[in-house]
């Protein structure tokens, strides 16, 4: 019974804070300068991990799914294969879950130190409200670079799969690319471009939570950092699930 | 900030609304997509199949090919059937929408829709598609039973190929004999396709055929000049024409009154004559009428003769005299009595013309003897 009115009171604290977040999107100051630099940190910062991220998934799924493919001798469209499989799914969750590796962790960090070292209590001695200060910036730039980031992947990814079609299993680029062309239409990208924007919002809000729910010194730093990462994935997977759901029912079925 | 509060209902309000919410989130999600259905009943239909061929439960029911429902349970009937092929010994139930587009499945779903097992494709899992029903059924209740058809499966399909490929092979080998025979040239067709004499043959007739329509056509002969000389056209044209006119003036003359045809048409005279004589020979037969009634009254010789008894009586007296005059001749009585029966007469007549011959023959002979007639003055 405590655990479930525990796991309760968590939601509601992290209903509270999105709503504080969300009222202080409408009221100055907005640290437009704060905001810029979460982007460069948090989005540019880990384009490098996304790259390789989506580059190898789009190999390997062209490699395991050719070799499927061939049994029933329709190898051309591998392409279409990968693409649709990068745009609707694996393109925005892996992202999202290296996001959240690396950046939601950070973020839980950095505010639990924050915290415990009683910086916080500080700013807001000096009459700044700490979650416009902090909070606000890091979901709005996480919330515009996780599509960004995804967008990116799925190109990549689709680049990791014709190369591994056209040199590992002798398909030229012109079928890949063609079949590739057909998975592709505004419906499957809208889909997967509302995906990573949710994400990127479970990933700053619940790394914001939990560096602010930081108890017990620097140790209750480290628990907030695992936890952050933790319930950050485990949300994007389950919401997934939900999204695609909904997306295949709404735009993509009609 | 999270702060520290002492748990209880009343502290946790925001949280609960916020969870209320994401469940009823996730539930419309689904409902939107269809796999739960809220607030919608469900029908359950059975059918009783003799082999499901792997549907699962769970396995797509579709009506015309529509998704409706799904099976719920597949199972043995309770008895165990007393023939190998008394079949249908599976009852399978399906579950389907209470309400399809607005109206109850039920109404859809009649007696007389069938269950097909079908596979949904090559590959594919296998279906149950119902034939929608038709008005021609009966409504049916809910968890009612309705006939079931076995779709051929793939593997029949196969089978029955395999019957077919056998039949082609064996069509074929006869093709194949019958090639080799016209192609060496044996029977009515080899000769006909290797053996040049049909072929000469057609070619002279069609050439003959050629010079005839040649002949024909440009020829003096009859057939020629009845296709290329106009005169027997003409002629055929003008006689008829003639024939028109002559038709065309008879019937003038017919409308004008002329001629004996005309007359008898147009012309009241003859009509008058036969009325006339009509009349006259009516007056005649009332004549004879009244003649007749004369003759019946007694009037006249006529009328007396018919009449009058006293002439019968005077007839009749004749005829008695007469007889008794015939009566006294037979009896021979009196001269003509005698006459006739006495012979005596006849012997005297008799001898008189005997000896008148003789005389004759004598006078003949010696005519001197009864001619000496002396005269002698001196």
């Amino acid at each position: 019974m405590k655990f479930i009115l525990n796991a309760i009171y968590q939601i509601q604290e992290l209903a509270l804070l999105t709503w504080r977040v969300v009222r202080g999107l409408f009221r100055p100051p907005l640290y437009g300068r704060e905001i810029l630099m979460q982007m460069d940190v948090l989005g540019v910062g880990s384009l490098t991990i996304i790259l390789l991220t989506g580059f190898f998934t789009g190999g390997v799924l062209a490699l395991n799914s050719a070799n499927t493919l061939q049994k029933f001798g329709v190898q051309s469209v591998t392409g279409e294969l990968v693409a649709t499989s990068l745009i609707r799914e694996l393109g925005p969750v892996l992202t999202c879950l290296m996001l959240a590796g690396r950046v939601g962790s950070g973020i839980a960090a950095e505010l639990g130190s924050m915290l415990v070292s009683e910086q916080i209590d500080a700013m807001r001695a000096l009459g700044t409200d700490p979650i416009k200060k902090l909070v606000t910036p890091r979901i709005i730039a996480l919330v515009t670079m996780a599509p960004t980031l995804t967008v990116i992947c799925d190109l990549v990814g689709t680049m990791g799969g014709m190369l591994v079609s056209t040199t590992m299993l002798h398909q030229p680029s012109s079928t890949y690319l063609a079949s590739a062309k057909r998975a592709v239409d505004y419906n499957e990208i809208i889909g997967g471009l509302i995906k990573p924007t949710v994400f990127g919002f479970i990933i700053a809000i619940i790394g914001c939570y939990s560096g602010l729910s930081t108890r017990g010194g620097t140790v209750g730093v480290g628990r907030s950092t695992t936890r952050s990462v933790v319930v950050s994935s485990i949300l994007i997977i389950a919401v997934d699930f939900l999204l695609s759901k909904m997306i295949i029912s709404v735009l993509l079925e009609s | 900030m999270p702060q520290k509060k002492e748990l209880g209902l009343k502290g946790l309000r925001v949280g609960l609304l916020v969870v209320a919410s994401i469940v009823i989130l996730i539930l419309v999600i689904f409902a939107v997509s269809g796999d739960i259905t809220l607030f919608s009943r469900k029908a359950t239909v059975k059918t009783y199949m003799s082999n499901v061929d792997g549907l699962r439960n769970g396995a797509e029911v579709r009506l015309s090919g529509k998704q409706i429902g799904s099976v719920r349970q597949i199972r043995f009937s309770d008895q165990i059937p007393a023939s190998a092929d008394a079949g249908q010994n599976l009852e399978i139930i399906m579950e389907i929408s209470g309400i399809l587009d607005g109206r109850p499945a039920i109404e859809r779903i009649r007696s007389d829709s069938l269950a097909v097992l079908k596979g949904a494709g090559v590959l594919g899992d296998n279906v149950i598609d119902i034939t929608p029903g038709t008005t021609q059924g009966e409504a049916i209740a809910d968890g009612a039973v309705i006939k079931s058809y076995a779709q051929k499966s793939v593997g029949d399909i196969i089978n029955a190929a395999q019957t077919a490929m056998g039949n082609l092979n064996t069509i074929s080998d006869d093709v194949k004999s019958m090639t080799g025979k016209i192609r060496s040239g044996e029977g009515a067709i080899g000769k006909f396709v290797n053996e040049d004499a049909f072929y000469v043959n057609l070619n002279r007739t069609i050439l003959q055929t050629e010079r005839l329509l040649a002949e024909i056509r440009e020829g003096p002969g009859t057939a020629g000049r009845l296709v290329s000389d106009p005169t027997l056209y003409n002629q055929i044209n003008d006689t008829i024409g003639q024939l028109r006119r002559t038709v065309d003036q008879i019937n003038e003359q017919i409308l004008a009154g002329r001629g004996t045809i005309g007359r008898l048409l147009k012309d009241e005279e003859l009509y008058n004559r036969a009325n006339s004589l009509v009349g006259k020979l009516d007056e005649t037969s009332a004549r004879i009428e009244r003649t007749m009634a004369k003759v019946e009254r007694g009037e006249g010789n006529l009328g007396k003769l018919l009449n009058d008894e006293k002439l019968y009586q005077d007839a009749r007296a004749t005829v008695e005299n007469l007889k008794a005059i015939s009566a006294r001749l037979e009896r021979g009585e009196g001269t003509a009595g005698l006459l006739l029966k006495d012979e005596k007469l006849y012997q005297n007549l008799n001898e008189v013309s005997a000896e008148v011959t003789k005389l004759l023959y004598d006078f003949r002979q010696n005519p001197r003897k009864y001619l000496s007639i002396r005269v002698s003055i001196f």
